[in-house]
């Protein structure tokens, strides 16, 4: 069966996703009590208004759509001037996005990116920031609605690959404590 | 300190047998009196006395445990290039060591702190009923509360620094979070 192919435009009833990078913590903060829950850091934009998403299937999610964006998301990981590891994503349906709650609902627009391989991506969406609402309260807000009404998909990280002598020469050393 | 080395009122008499009032002199010290040799003042310097060493008792027993995770986090100036979720820059750590001392007591425990990526510092509050989210900046504190019962309705709140109203919007919002009645108010900008 083919992949699916997304349309125009964004379905209420579609899987959202916001992609998951590892971020380095404040140095010195050891010993803090516990956070379970999704940094704001995850849902913050520094290349615009718009936010970022994925569209990761119909109805529910699509494995061939994740193992198409998946080494999508990896390389886009490497273009960090820090590179970050790419953990999954946090996923709700586009409905409670749009949704109008104590704030009218957000608008999804389709948005895919052409460029050339692995920077392209047919599943792309964005979120507009909305006039009357700051970027930190936008950020806020979006944790707040993929928190509550979603959950995190996670994605096994990316293999580290070594050169195969190191399962040779590492044991030898081992042996000689080095 | 001057000294007074003459009385105004005594009189000098002069050889040829004259009296004449004389003005009172003050002589100042000079300067190699004035100013300690740099050993002495070393000495002086890193003597403590047992009596003045300060103990208070903390707010809360965590304010000095989060304060010293913002001094070890803040970036030493000339240091902006940086990783921004790993440092906070020195104007957003003193905003956020003044916020947790004027607000330590009225908070709902001990927050778990991190950067944002637009530099501020993030301080996340789990409570009983719910949870606030304070992102402090040089200019503004924004408060994030969402009542377990209310998801629907997260109060809002961005109150600028030195406002008046801080404390009274954190009291109500940790009363809020912290018992299970009571309800929040909506976005505010103050």
């Amino acid at each position: 069966m083919a992949r699916w192919d997304p349309p125009n435009t964004v379905n209420a009833n579609e899987q959202i996703g916001r992609r998951l990078f590892d971020e380095p913590l404040l140095v010195g903060s050891a010993g803090q009590p516990s956070f379970s829950g999704l940094l704001l850091t995850h849902f913050e934009e520094k290349r615009g208004d718009d936010f970022s998403v994925d569209r990761l299937g119909k109805s529910s999610l699509d494995r061939k759509v994740i193992a198409y964006l998946k080494p999508r998301a990896d390389a886009a990981g490497k273009l960090f001037s820090k590179p970050k590891s790419f953990g999954g994503w946090a996923v709700l349906h586009a409905r409670e996005i749009k949704k109008d709650r104590a704030r009218p609902g957000l608008q999804i627009v389709a948005s895919p990116v052409n460029d050339p391989e692995p920077n392209d991506n047919v599943y792309h969406a964005h979120i507009d920031r909305p006039a009357d609402m700051e970027a930190a309260f936008f950020a806020l807000h979006l944790r707040h609605l993929f928190t509550t009404y979603g959950k995190v998909e996670p994605v096994a990280p990316a293999s580290v690959s070594e050169p195969w002598w190191r399962r040779f020469v590492d044991p030898v050393l081992k042996l000689f404590g080095l | 300190m001057p000294t007074r080395t003459a009385s105004p009122t005594k009189l000098n008499v002069f050889d040829n047998g004259t009296e004449a009032t004389t003005k009172p002199v003050v002589r100042y010290p000079s300067a190699d009196i004035a100013q300690p040799a740099p050993e002495t003042l070393t000495q002086e310097a890193v003597r403590l006395d047992p009596a003045y060493v300060p103990y208070f008792l903390a707010v809360t027993p965590w304010l000095t445990a989060v304060e010293q995770r913002i001094c070890n986090a803040t970036l030493p100036e000339g240091y902006a290039t940086l990783e921004k979720t790993e440092w906070v820059s020195q104007e957003v750590g003193a905003a956020a060591i003044r916020f947790f001392q004027n607000a330590a007591d009225i908070l709902p425990g001990e927050p778990f702190i991190y950067a944002s990526r637009a530099g501020a510092l993030v301080a996340e509050f789990a409570a009983a009923n719910g949870a606030l989210t304070t992102i402090i900046s040089p200019d503004y504190t924004t408060l994030f509360a969402v009542k377990k019962d209310q998801p629907e309705d997260p109060v809002q709140i961005n109150v600028k620094q030195g406002s008046n109203r801080l404390r009274e919007d954190l009291k109500n919002i940790s009363q809020a979070i912290t018992v299970s009645h009571g309800k929040m108010g909506s976005t505010k900008h103050r």
